[in-house]
């Protein structure tokens, strides 16, 4: 009995939009169909950047098609690979400190403007 | 995503109330993301492949909610695809929480007192029926040391039986059989760190921009450092690796054993050699007779170079296929650069020439002097997180006892039946079944109790639907230990035990690079799986009362915790090649790794051996050594082999009837069998199914187009894939990935091995392809 109330509980705290997000769901595409098929521009860019090189791809940033995708990746996704950054951006009050894509490019991850900043080199600051 | 506090408060709700429950819900990525800062961080290694990187672990509430990479470690804080998503692989909705049972065609479940004594009831009628070696015990690269070396105690020092070996039988045979016959001991002298040193790489047989990311990167970044870095790729199919090549040297499939050859004819006819080192360093031999056993016989420089007359560039390219021109080239760079390092891994060792191809490129760094010094090294790459540390190192193969010491030699057994305190004679002499044997011995009847721990062969071995039918008889007895139930071994067990998965336990991980590495266990496992080892340890004790020696399990097996082993495996390794004694358990959670030999507490660990100014063991073989010495070669006094290999091609080569040749291999997104990736929604969304990799002319000429359905036969058997038509592999090849388990590939490969190391020849078979 004990079973069934929380999982009838878990049922009403888990609806579709509390784990999906208002704005983050993806339509429904065929298993095999690839990102690159519907989003050809940015996967070049990708693929010609540092995260194509080194297989860094889609997912890591947008999570998969299905629950888990977002459109608009948090700090959250960078970490794995970039702990100190992301710690450092963690700070911030400013837009910095929800996402790594005010200051660097969506799919090239290159720095905005070219040049580095030093931001990170300067501790977060 | 975009989770509001109120959100997110509702759904850490719903992980505590599932949790407390027993039911596992899945972690949104967002919500990981959006989770905020765990309570703590807890190190270890990333559970995939042997790189094995530092990676920190985030827990909030008892549950782990995040990854990052260690950037105190060698790795500098990255992760590959798979490592950032680690997390996920511990809330699967499969993982094993209760012991299972066979009941006819259904599992139930017991409690784990009746699972030891059903497994201890079938154990000991056995070997009180059939004596000990009717007993077996298949085990992991991925287990950690500690279990690795109880249960090889448990076996051969305490059961007397030497049936005992790893998976690592079908991945890393053939390197540490490469080593130890060319240079002694087994394990690459370098580091990772010769990579920051090196000015030409020769990379064969190894896609490291899938199946070692992160080390790749380093690659990469040297690469784009260093100046004139030259990088050879020598592979039939233009991987993603191939991206920063510049040479990539393709070749018909099996015939890379010609053009290793014909670089040392071009080496030595080009006067490109070191003639002082090999003059100082290495000797000459030969196999005259494969036996077993083997007869081999020493030679001299001139028999080598005669020896080598035959494989000049031209023939070479007659046999495989790649350009005399690049032969020339790769040899050139590889002798003339300030330093080379050589790679290599599946693509070498899968082959039933498998040590001759590893002795091949040794041959080529001892013929150059290419080696033990910074940047200049042979480093053969790992599949898993401690197929070196727990089974090489630590012995856990049929033929090998514990940190380099062998069954065969009397002596060693005696030290280890003294170490372990048990009666001389106890340790047999003669080495136990390799894993194809094993399971040979399993579908024969010959092992009637099989306990598997932390693998899935009835997935991974080739041609493995034969052995299949040996692991579900009913005559033979099979205990899985797993982390995952069902998977494609565990649905034919009689017994299934749940397994603590990575860091719901503690234990000791050794990777590539002899970097041993603590991991902290952070969380609880799930319902009531156990650790490997409290397992095992509980199994020993139990059986041995039952054969009525409980006063020596008392003295064999008295462990509380991971921790007393590993300070028995320090013991063990004393004054070996191996010595751990400074790598104390309290050292190892501050330190970020260490390499052995590392035999004091202020020892930092050794970057490169066999080398006065790295290794502090060279001195205490020879108090007056200076530069290199190959104390791994006492045998031959201090000089290492420089083995005359012939050209030999692949067991079951392309035919009229079967004309092409099947490669298997793995996916940045997945892992081994798929047991632990393919429950990540993410890595399953961007690589959900297997398929064959075809080129666009193969394609053309069996009238294929992308994506449409085709039906690959060997002589084995037969699977329907889509078809991935892209320029990767050379004409006559096709690639298909190891993932899967319901695309059961290694229903065609070929069981054939590699006669030296036993390892099966996985990356050739014959195939035809049709359109389904």
């Amino acid at each position: 009995m004990k079973r069934l109330l929380v999982l009838i509980g878990l049922c009403l705290l888990m609806q579709p939009q509390v784990v999906l997000g208002a704005a983050g769901k993806h339509p429904a595409i065929p298993g095999n169909q690839e990102c690159g098929e519907c989003h050809g521009d940015q996967e070049k860019t990708w693929f010609d950047g540092k995260h194509g090189l080194m297989n860094v791809k889609c997912i890591v940033c947008h999570g998969s098609t299905e629950k888990n995708f977002t459109a608009s990746p948090g700090l959250g996704a960078c970490r794995g690979c970039h702990g100190d950054q992301v710690a450092q951006a963690q700070k911030s009050k400013g837009k910095e400190g929800k996402s790594c894509f005010p200051c660097h490019d969506h799919h090239a991850v290159t720095v905005q403007g070219g040049a580095a900043t030093p931001y990170h080199t300067q501790g977060g600051k | 995503m975009k989770l509001t506090r109120r959100e997110l408060m509702k759904y850490s709700a719903a992980l505590a109330a599932a949790s407390a429950i027993g039911l596992d819900l899945p972690l949104p990525r967002g919500v990981l993301a959006a989770a905020g800062e765990p309570d703590k961080w807890v190190k270890g290694v990333c559970r995939y492949c042997g790189a094995g990187c530092g990676v920190y672990t985030g827990v909030k509430g008892g549950r782990v909610v995040a990854v990052k990479g260690d950037k105190d470690n060698w790795n500098k804080g990255f992760l590959c695809l798979k490592g950032n998503f680690l997390p996920a692989i511990l809330y699967a909705s499969d993982r094993l929480q209760y012991p299972l049972l066979r009941k006819g065609n259904k599992f139930v479940r017991i409690s784990w007192d009746q699972a030891m004594t059903v497994m201890v009831d079938k154990f000991h009628d056995s070997i009180r029926t059939n004596g000990p070696n009717s007993v077996a015990f298949y085990g992991s690269g991925q287990s950690y040391t500690e279990e690795s070396y109880f249960i090889n105690k448990l076996f051969k020092g305490g059961l007397g039986t030497n049936n005992i070996d790893g998976n690592p039988r079908l991945c890393m045979a053939s390197a540490a059989v490469g080593y130890v016959s060319t240079f002694g001991k087994d394990e690459p002298m370098g580091a990772y760190d010769d990579i920051n040193h090196a000015d030409c790489f020769f990379i064969i047989g190894s896609n490291m921009a899938e199946a070692h990311p992160v080390i790749f990167r380093m690659l990469n970044e040297r690469k784009q450092k260093g100046k004139d870095v030259k990088i050879i790729m020598a592979d039939p199919r233009k991987t993603l690796s191939a991206r920063i090549a510049d040479l990539h040297m393709s070749f018909t499939p099996g015939t890379d054993l010609a053009i290793l050859n014909a670089m040392a004819h071009v080496i030595i006819k080009e006067k490109l050699h070191n003639k002082d080192f090999v003059d100082k360093h290495t000797i000459f031999k030969t196999m005259v007779d494969p036996g077993p056993p083997p007869k081999i016989s020493k030679v001299t420089w001139d028999d080598y170079v005669k020896f080598l007359e035959d494989y000049t560039p031209e023939a070479a390219e007659k046999i495989s296929g790649c350009p005399a021109s690049e032969i020339v080239k790769a040899a050139r760079w590889f002798a003339t650069s300030k330093a080379t390092m050589s790679f290599w891994c599946m693509g070498l060792n899968q082959r039933t020439r498998g040590v001759w191809a590893n002795n091949m490129v040794h041959n080529l760094h001892l013929l150059t002097g290419q080696i033990c010094r910074p940047g200049a090294t042979t480093f053969s790459l790992t599949g898993q997180p401690n197929a070196c540390g727990g089974v090489r190192d630590g012995g856990l193969l049929s033929h090998l006892l514990p940190y380099g010491r062998l069954v065969a030699n009397e002596k060693d057994r005696a030290e280890m039946e003294k170490f372990w305190g048990v009666p001389a004679g106890r340790i047999q002499p003669k080495p136990g079944l390799t894993a194809m044997e094993m399971f040979q011995a399993v579908n024969s009847g010959a092992t009637r109790c099989l306990w598997v721990a932390c693998t899935n062969p009835g997935q991974s071995l080739p041609n493995v639907d034969v052995y299949r039918k040996g692991m579900a008889a009913a005559d033979s007895f099979l205990v899985v230990s797993e982390a995952y139930h069902p998977t494609r071994t565990s649905e034919l067990a009689d017994l299934v035990l749940p397994a603590a998965l990575w860091v719901e336990k503690d234990g000791t991980y050794g990777q590539s690079e002899r970097r041993y590495q603590y991991v902290e266990k952070a969380i609880n496992p799930p319902g009531e799986a156990r650790p490997d080892l409290m397992v095992m340890i509980d199994f020993a004790n139990r059986l041995f009362a039952a054969m009525g020696r409980k006063e020596e399990a008392k003295k064999l097996f008295n462990y509380k915790n991971s921790e007393e082993v590993w300070n028995e495996i320090r013991l063990c390794s004393k004054g070996t090649a191996y010595d751990f004694m400074g790598m104390t358990r309290a050292r190892m959670k501050k330190e970020h790794g260490l390499q052995w030999p590392c035999p004091t507490e202020d020892h930092p660990g050794t970057v490169r051996r066999y080398t006065s100014e790295y290794d502090v063991l060279v001195k205490q073989q020879d108090p007056k050594a200076e530069g290199v010495l190959f104390y791994s070669a006492k045998a031959d006094n201090n000089r290492v082999t420089i083995w005359l290999r012939p050209h030999k091609g692949p067991a079951e080569p392309p035919d009229a009837e079967y004309p092409f040749v099947l490669t298997t291999g793995r996916q940045i997104e997945h892992w081994h069998t798929g047991t632990m990736t393919l429950k990540v929604p993410e890595l399953k969304r961007s690589a959900p199914d297997a398929y064959v990799e075809i080129n666009p002319r193969d394609a053309a000429k069996v009238g294929v187009k992308n994506k449409d359905k085709v039906k690959v036969t060997s002589r084995r058997g037969s699977i329907v894939l889509e078809a991935k038509v892209v320029d990767v592999p050379r004409d006559g090849l096709v690639f298909m990935p190891m993932h899967y388990p319901d695309r059961m590939i290694n229903s065609l490969t070929t069981d054939a091995y590699d006669a030296m190391s036993k390892q099966p020849e996985f990356k050739i078979c014959a195939v035809k392809i049709e359109k389904a």
